[in-house]
C-alpha cells in the first residue's frame, strides 16, 4: 500500500509521455487489427481472447494511472462506437482495469510469470463480468450464468496462453516504458 | 541462469503447442477427420498387403499376381486421369463459389421484391464474445437509417442499431440483448424470440401461451409488432421444446434459418 501511495507522487516526464503515447497508440492499432481480423480465424471453442484487457493491464503495471486511463478511454470508445449501442461501458471498465493494475503492482511482483497470469485472470474476470452485468441491467436481458462462465473460462485460457507466450516481450517493453517515464526531466509535473 | 532461460524457452514452446492443439481440437469438423483415416490407411496398407500376399502364397491363390505389370500400367494411367480430374474439380469449385455468391445476391433481391432494399456486405463482426453485432459497408450516404430491418436469403438477420456515413451496425437476432415479437406459423400464436449466449445459431422462445400447441418443426416468423420488423419474415424452425414443472416457464429453442457464421451478404429494407 505504501508503494501505491509513493507511486501517486511520482513526477511525470511530459516529452517521454508524448512519445510513449504515440507508440502505445500504434500498439493499440496493431492489437485492434489482430482482435478483429486474425483471432476470429483461430478461436478456441468459438471464443477469442481479449487483447485490450492485457494491453491496459500492462500499461497500468509498467506505466502510470494517466496512461492507463487515457488508453482505457481511447480503446473503449473505439470499441463502443463501432459495435455497441451503449457508449461508455467498455471505456469505464478498461479504466477500472488500469486502476486495478496499479493496485496489483503494489501487491505482487510483475517479474514473476505466475503473478502476471493471476493478474490477467482477475482483470479478464472483472472486465467481462462487469461489462456483461452492467449491459444486462441497462438493456434488461436475462443473465445466463452457465453460458457466460463457459465463454469466460475459454477466454481466460486463451489470455493465459498468450500471456505465457509473450511474457518476455511484455516484460521487456513494459520496463522500457517504465524507465523512460521515470527518467527525471525539468518539464515534469506532479500527478 | 542459462538453464532457467532454456526452461523458459521450452515452456513457451510447449505453451504455443498447447494453444495450437486447443485451436485445432475445438474447431475440428469430424467429417474432415477422413484425412487422418487415410493417413492411417497409408501406414497400415503395406503391412496389410504383405500379409495378404503371404496368405495367398500359402493357400495357392497367387495366380492373381500374374497380371501385376498390367495392373501397374493401368494404375499409372488412372492416376494421371485422376490428377486431370482433380484440376478440373478445383476450377469448378472456384466457379461454383463465385456463382453461388452472385445467385445469393440475385435471389435476395427477387425474394424480397415487395420491399425497397439496399444490398450490403458484412465487413466486420463483434469483437466481444458476449455479443453478435455486425458491421455493414453501407451507411447514411446509402439511405440507411436506424431501426431498418436487415434480412438475408434465408431469413431475418436483425435491425440497424446505429449508422455512420459509410457504415452501419446491425443488432443480430441472436444477440442476448435482442428481442423479436414472432408468430408460430401453424398455430399463429404470438411469442417472443430472445437471443442467447449459448449458441450463435439458436434463439429462446418465451411467453408461449399456456394453451398453445407448439410442436418441433413449426416455423417461426416476425409478427410485425414493435414497429421494427416487417410482418412475415422467416426466422427459423422450432428445434426443441423445454417443459418445466411450472407450465408458464416452458420455452422452446429455435434454430435460426440464417447461418450467421457464413453470412456475407445482406439486404437492408429501406421501405415496405
Amino acid at each position: 500500500m505504501k508503494k501505491y501511495k509513493n507511486r501517486r507522487k511520482e513526477k511525470l516526464n511530459i516529452p517521454a509521455l508524448i512519445v510513449i503515447s504515440i507508440i502505445l497508440f500504434l500498439v493499440f492499432m496493431i492489437l485492434y487489427f489482430l482482435q478483429t481480423n486474425i483471432f476470429p480465424i483461430f478461436p478456441i471453442s468459438g471464443v477469442t481472447p481479449n487483447l485490450f484487457v492485457i494491453f491496459i493491464l500492462v500499461i497500468g503495471l509498467f506505466g502510470n494511472n494517466f496512461l492507463a486511463i487515457l488508453f482505457g478511454i481511447i480503446s473503449g470508445m473505439f470499441i463502443d462506437l463501432t459495435y455497441s449501442d451503449i457508449v461508455g461501458i467498455t471505456p469505464a471498465m478498461l479504466c477500472l482495469i488500469g486502476f486495478v493494475a496499479t493496485w496489483f503492482d503494489s501487491l505482487w511482483s510483475k517479474d514473476e510469470k505466475i503473478s502476471i497470469i493471476i493478474m490477467v485472470i482477475l482483470s479478464t474476470f472483472i472486465f467481462e463480468f462487469g461489462s456483461y452485468f452492467i449491459k444486462s441491467l441497462i438493456l434488461d436481458f436475462q443473465i445466463e450464468i452457465g453460458p457466460f462462465f463457459r465463454i469466460l473460462i475459454w477466454e481466460e485460457i486463451y489470455n493465459i496462453l498468450l500471456t505465457i507466450i509473450f511474457f518476455g516481450v511484455i516484460k521487456k517493453l513494459g520496463y522500457m516504458m517504465e524507465r523512460k517515464l521515470k527518467r527525471s526531466n525539468m518539464y515534469s509535473v506532479e500527478l | 541462469m542459462g538453464e532457467n532461460r532454456h526452461i523458459g524457452i521450452l515452456g513457451t514452446i510447449i505453451t504455443v503447442i498447447i494453444l495450437i492443439l486447443l485451436i485445432l481440437l475445438t474447431n475440428v469438423d469430424t467429417s474432415k477427420m477422413s484425412y487422418f483415416k487415410s493417413l492411417g490407411d497409408k501406414i497400415s496398407r503395406p503391412i496389410q498387403v504383405g500379409f495378404t500376399n503371404l496368405k495367398n502364397k500359402i493357400s495357392g491363390n497367387d495366380t492373381f499376381f500374374a497380371t501385376m505389370d498390367e495392373l501397374k500400367e493401368e494404375n499409372k494411367s488412372l492416376k494421371e486421369k485422376n490428377e486431370e480430374l482433380s484440376e478440373n474439380m478445383r476450377e469448378y469449385e472456384v466457379i461454383k463459389a463465385e456463382n453461388e455468391l452472385l445467385k445469393e445476391k440475385m435471389n435476395l433481391t427477387e425474394k424480397y421484391s415487395a420491399y425497397q432494399t439496399v444490398s450490403a456486405d458484412v465487413i466486420n463482426k463483434d469483437i466481444s464474445n458476449y455479443g453478435s453485432n455486425l458491421v455493414l459497408n453501407v451507411g447514411s450516404n446509402d439511405g440507411i437509417k436506424e431501426k431498418m430491418t436487415v434480412i438475408s436469403d434465408q431469413g431475418l438477420v436483425g435491425y440497424i442499431l446505429k449508422v455512420s456515413k459509410d457504415t452501419s451496425t446491425v443488432r443480430v437476432i441472436t444477440d442476448p440483448a435482442s428481442r423479436v415479437s414472432c408468430n408460430i406459423s401453424t398455430t399463429n400464436e404470438s411469442v417472443m424470440c430472445q437471443g442467447t449466449l449459448d449458441n450463435d445459431q439458436t434463439l429462446r422462445v418465451t411467453y408461449i401461451p399456456l394453451d398453445a400447441d407448439v410442436i418441433v418443426g413449426d416455423s417461426v416468423e416476425t409478427s410485425g409488432v414493435g414497429q421494427i420488423y416487417a410482418r412475415g419474415i422467416h426466422i427459423g424452425i422450432i428445434k426443441e421444446i423445454i417443459t418445466t414443472t411450472n407450465q408458464t416457464d416452458r420455452y422452446a429453442i429455435v434454430e435460426t434459418a440464417v447461418d450467421f457464421s457464413k453470412l456475407n451478404t445482406v439486404l437492408v429494407i429501406t421501405s415496405n
